[in-house]
C-alpha cells in the first residue's frame, strides 16, 4: 500500500472519467455478468487510486488469513470486502477448524498425527469427501496443517481445549473449535456456538494492527489483467458508494470472496435442481455470490475439481432445524439481539421434532420420511413435484402441523418467531393451503390434495404404520385446529468446488498455465472437498506468503 | 364480512375434524367435533352438519355453535354423536357441510377423518413410567400397546384397556427413548416401564459448521 502518498479517491475518479481509462466507462457491449467489461480491456488504468503489494478481495476467513501471512512476509495489504464488516460467512460460523498433522494442541491431548497421515486421510477412495480430491493440492495442505494452526495461535486464535473427531475422512481427531469473539458488540450474533467469530476478529485485530487497510462496503467489480486472456493481472476496480474505485495489488490479487453457492445461476452448472428457493447457510449476513470465480473466469481461470460439488455427502444441504422463517439453518439460529434481524425477520419455530409435523411439498403431497436426514430426503425434496411450469427444483417444502403440535412443542407461533411471508395458519387443513401465499410458491397448493395428504396420513396413525414412505410409528394427528404450515425448504451448504489452483494458490488458465499474480483461497478454490475452516486457513496463509515473497516475480 | 366476497360464486367452506378416540371399541358410543370455516369468515352457527360412513349412508348429524372454537378465527363447531361399528379395522368416514338454502351462497364442504375399531377389552393394563436415572415419574408419555394408547399422568401412569394377547409395548416421550417390549395380556396387568433420558440436540450446539 502506497501510505507515503495517499490519494485522493476524488481526484483520481476525475481523471478517470477525463480520459475514460477507467474500466467502468463504455459500458453497454460487454455487459455479460456485469464484470466482463474491465477485463476485456487491455488497458489498465493510467493511475490508481489505491496501491499495495497484495489485494484481497474478500476479508472473511481465508483472505484474513492471506492478509496477515503477508504481512508477516513483509507485504502492504489491501483488504475490499463488499459487505459492511468484515469475516464472511467465517464471523457466523461454528468455528471448526480442521488441522491436524501435530498440532501442539493435537499432543496435548495425546493425539498422535502427521503430514503424511492428513494426505493419506484426504485423498482416501473410500470416503465421498476425499475421492475426488486433487492430491497434489491435498499434498501441500497437509503438509502445511502444523504450521497453519501454529500460525492461527500466534496471531490470536484462541481454541477451545478439547480433542474433537475424527470426522469426515479423517482417521484421527483433528478438529478444533476456536473462541467464541467475547465482545457482543463486535458479534453479529450472540448465539454462543458461533465461534467463528472469534477466529475473523481475532486475524482482523492482528491485521489491522500490522498495517491492513480494510476497505469495506467495496464490492469488486472486475479483476484487471493486462490483456484479457495473457500478461499479469495488476490489480481490480471496485465500486463504493457508486463510485469505481481501482485498486493495484503490484504483488499479487488474491480471490477470497466465499464461494458461490448463492448466486442461483453459477450453482445451476453443478445442479441444474438448486434453483432460488433454496437458501444458503450464512445469509443474509454474506451471500456467496461467485463473483470471485465470475471475475477470474472473465481473465482466463479455470474452474476445478467439480465433482466434489455433487458428492452428496458431508455438509452438501441440509434440512431446516427452525421453521417458519427464511433462515433456518440448524447450528445458526438467529435471534432477536442480532444487528441485522431486520434482514433476519424471524428466528423460527424450533427444535422440531418431525413427529410433530409432516412435510409436504408445492403440491401439498408428502414426498419422503420426515425423520430422515440423508441425502435421499434432499433429492426427494428437489424432484419434481408436477408443476410444469417449474421443472427444475422441487419448489418450497412446507411442514405441516396442528395445535397440538404447537403446544406439544411449546411453541409460540408469532413474529418475531415466525415471518409472515413463510408462515401461514387457518382454520382448517383445506383454508391452510389457500392461505399460503410466498415469493417462492409459484402455483397455489390445491387445498383437496392438502387435505388428502393429511387424511391419509392421520390414518396411518391409526393404522400404526406409514405405507407411503415408512416413517416410524407416526404417533400424532393433524387434527386439531387451527393448522399451520411452516416454511421448511432445504438449505444449501458448503461451496465445493471453484477456481483451479497449483499448490502455491496461484489461479490456473483453461491451458493450464499460471496466471501471474492472481491467487485464490477459500470456497472459492476448486479441488478439495474438505468442510470446515481447515482449508481456507491453509491455502489463505499459502496465497499471502507466496506472494509476498515470490509474487513479484510470477 | 360477506361482502367482501366475490358475488359471483358461493364463498368455499372447509371442515376439520377433531377430538375423536382411536381406537374406538366395536359397537360404542363415541363424539367428534365436526367444525366449518368459510373461507371469508361468514358467522355459520346454527348450520347443519353430517356424518357419512364409507357408502354415503348419514350416520350422525348436529347443528354448529354459536361462537368460533378458540384460537380460529371462524371455525363453528358441532359436537357429533356416532356409533363404531362392529367390523374391526382403520375406518374412513365423512363429514359434510350442505350449504344452507338460504342467505348467502355457500359451496358444499366434505372432509374424510380416521379412527380405528377394536374389540372390546378384556383386561386392565396399568403403565407406570419412570425416568431409569432419576427414577422420577414421567408425565405425557405416549405409551402404546398394539392400537391401544394413552398418556401417562402427573404420577406416570397411564392406564389401559386391552384384549387378551400379545402386544409391543412402546414408550415414548420427547427427549426420551426406550426400546419396545413384548408384553403378554392374560389378566389385570401393572407393568413398570423405565426410559433413558436422550434429550434433543440443540440445534445451536450440536453440528457446526465451517
Amino acid at each position: 500500500m502506497d501510505t507515503k502518498k495517499p490519494v485522493d479517491p476524488e481526484v483520481n475518479r476525475r481523471d478517470f472519467l477525463k480520459t475514460g481509462a477507467t474500466a467502468g466507462l463504455g459500458a453497454g457491449a460487454l455487459a455479460m455478468l456485469g464484470v466482463e467489461e474491465a477485463a476485456a480491456q487491455s488497458a489498465a488504468p493510467r493511475r490508481w487510486d489505491v496501491t499495495a503489494d497484495f489485494v484481497t478481495i474478500g476479508a472473511g476467513v481465508s483472505g484474513l488469513a492471506a492478509a496477515v501471512s503477508a504481512l508477516e512476509h513483509g507485504a502492504t495489504v489491501v483488504m475490499v470486502d463488499e459487505n459492511f464488516d468484515i469475516g464472511g460467512h467465517g464471523m457466523v460460523s461454528g468455528g471448526i477448524v480442521h488441522l491436524g498433522g501435530g498440532t501442539s494442541r493435537q499432543k496435548k491431548h495425546g493425539v498422535e498425527d502427521s503430514a503424511d497421515q492428513v494426505f493419506l486421510d484426504w485423498v482416501r477412495h473410500d470416503h465421498l469427501e476425499s475421492r475426488y480430491s486433487d492430491r497434489e493440492l491435498v499434498r501441500a495442505f497437509a503438509d502445511e496443517n502444523v504450521a497453519t494452526f501454529e500460525f492461527l495461535i500466534r496471531n490470536g486464535v484462541q481454541f477451545l481445549d478439547e480433542s474433537r473427531g475424527p470426522e469426515a475422512a479423517s482417521t484421527v481427531a483433528r478438529q478444533g473449535a476456536t473462541v467464541q469473539w467475547p465482545i457482543k458488540s463486535e458479534l453479529i450474533t450472540s448465539v454462543p456456538s458461533r465461534r467463528g467469530s472469534g477466529l475473523v476478529r481475532a486475524l482482523e485485530k492482528t491485521a489491522r494492527a500490522k498495517g491492513a487497510r480494510i476497505l469495506l462496503r467495496h464490492k469488486m467489480t472486475s479483476i484487471v489483467r493486462e490483456t484479457p486472456s495473457s500478461g499479469r493481472v495488476l490489480g481490480i476496480l471496485a465500486t463504493y458508494e457508486g463510485k469505481t474505485v481501482s485498486i493495484r495489488g503490484t504483488k499479487g490479487v488474491l480471490v477470497a470472496t466465499g464461494g458461490h453457492s448463492s448466486n442461483v445461476t453459477f450453482r445451476r452448472i453443478f445442479d441444474p435442481r438448486r434453483t432460488e428457493e433454496y437458501q444458503v447457510a450464512g445469509e443474509p449476513y454474506s451471500r456467496q455470490t461467485g463473483d470471485g470465480e465470475i471475475a477470474a473466469m472473465a481473465v482466463g481461470a479455470s474452474l476445478w475439481g467439480t465433482a466434489n460439488q455433487t458428492i452428496e455427502a458431508g455438509m452438501h444441504m441440509d434440512k431446516t432445524a427452525h421453521i417458519g422463517c427464511r433462515w433456518g439453518y440448524s447450528s445458526l439460529h438467529w435471534q432477536p439481539d442480532s444487528p441485522i434481524f431486520d434482514r433476519v425477520r424471524a428466528s423460527g419455530l424450533t427444535r422440531v421434532n418431525w413427529q410433530n409435523a409432516i412435510l409436504v411439498n408445492q403440491a401439498g403431497k408428502r414426498f419422503w420420511n420426515e425423520m430422515d436426514d440423508s441425502h435421499a430426503f434432499f433429492a426427494a425434496a428437489m424432484a419434481y413435484s408436477g408443476n410444469s411450469t417449474k421443472v427444475n427444483g422441487g419448489g418450497p417444502i412446507w411442514a405441516v402441523f396442528d395445535h397440538d403440535a404447537v403446544v406439544r412443542q411449546e411453541w409460540d407461533p408469532r413474529p418475531p418467531h415466525v415471518d409472515p411471508e413463510y408462515f401461514f395458519s387457518a382454520d382448517t387443513v383445506a383454508e391452510l393451503a389457500r392461505r399460503i401465499a410466498n415469493p417462492y410458491q409459484t402455483r397455489p397448493m390445491p387445498a383437496g390434495v392438502l387435505q388428502e395428504t393429511v387424511a391419509r396420513y392421520n390414518s396411518f396413525v391409526d393404522s400404526g404404520a406409514d405405507a407411503d414412505f415408512n416413517k416410524p410409528t407416526p404417533r400424532y394427528k393433524i387434527q386439531t385446529p387451527p393448522f399451520y404450515a411452516a416454511w421448511s425448504t432445504p438449505i444449501i451448504h458448503d461451496t465445493l468446488t471453484g477456481l483451479r489452483t497449483n499448490a502455491k494458490a496461484q489461479v490456473i488458465d483453461v491451458r493450464g498455465e499460471v496466471i501471474p499474480g492472481l491467487y485464490c483461497a477459500g470456497e472459492s478454490q476448486g479441488g478439495f472437498a474438505q468442510h470446515g475452516l481447515g482449508r481456507a486457513t491453509v491455502f489463505g496463509r499459502i496465497a499471502g506468503r507466496e506472494a509476498a515473497l515470490n509474487g513479484a516475480r510470477t | 364480512m360477506s361482502t367482501d366476497a366475490p358475488a359471483a360464486r358461493p364463498h368455499a367452506t372447509s371442515v376439520a375434524v377433531w377430538d375423536l378416540p382411536s381406537p374406538v371399541v366395536a359397537g360404542a358410543s363415541f363424539t367428534a367435533k365436526v367444525g366449518i370455516a368459510c373461507e371469508v369468515a361468514c358467522p355459520l352457527a346454527g348450520q347443519l352438519v353430517e356424518v357419512r360412513d364409507e357408502a354415503g349412508a348419514r350416520i350422525g348429524q348436529g347443528r354448529l355453535g354459536e361462537t368460533p372454537w378458540p384460537g380460529t378465527a371462524a371455525l363453528y363447531v358441532a359436537e357429533v354423536t356416532l356409533t363404531a361399528p362392529a367390523i374391526e379395522g382403520v375406518r374412513s368416514w365423512s363429514a359434510v357441510c350442505r350449504a344452507p338454502e338460504s342467505g348467502v351462497p355457500h359451496a358444499d364442504a366434505s372432509a374424510t377423518f380416521t379412527f380405528r375399531v377394536a374389540p372390546r377389552p378384556d383386561h386392565r393394563v396399568t403403565i407406570s413410567v419412570t425416568d431409569k436415572e432419576t427414577k422420577k415419574p414421567l408425565e405425557d408419555v405416549d405409551v402404546r400397546m398394539g392400537p391401544y394408547r394413552a398418556s401417562t399422568d402427573a404420577g406416570g401412569v397411564a392406564h389401559l384397556a386391552v384384549p387378551r394377547g400379545v402386544y409391543a409395548l412402546d414408550a415414548w416421550k420427547l427427549g426420551y427413548e426406550t426400546a419396545p417390549r413384548s408384553v403378554e395380556v392374560a389378566t389385570d396387568l401393572v407393568v413398570a416401564v423405565e426410559v433413558t433420558c436422550a434429550p434433543e440436540t440443540d440445534p445451536d450446539e450440536g453440528r457446526v459448521w465451517m
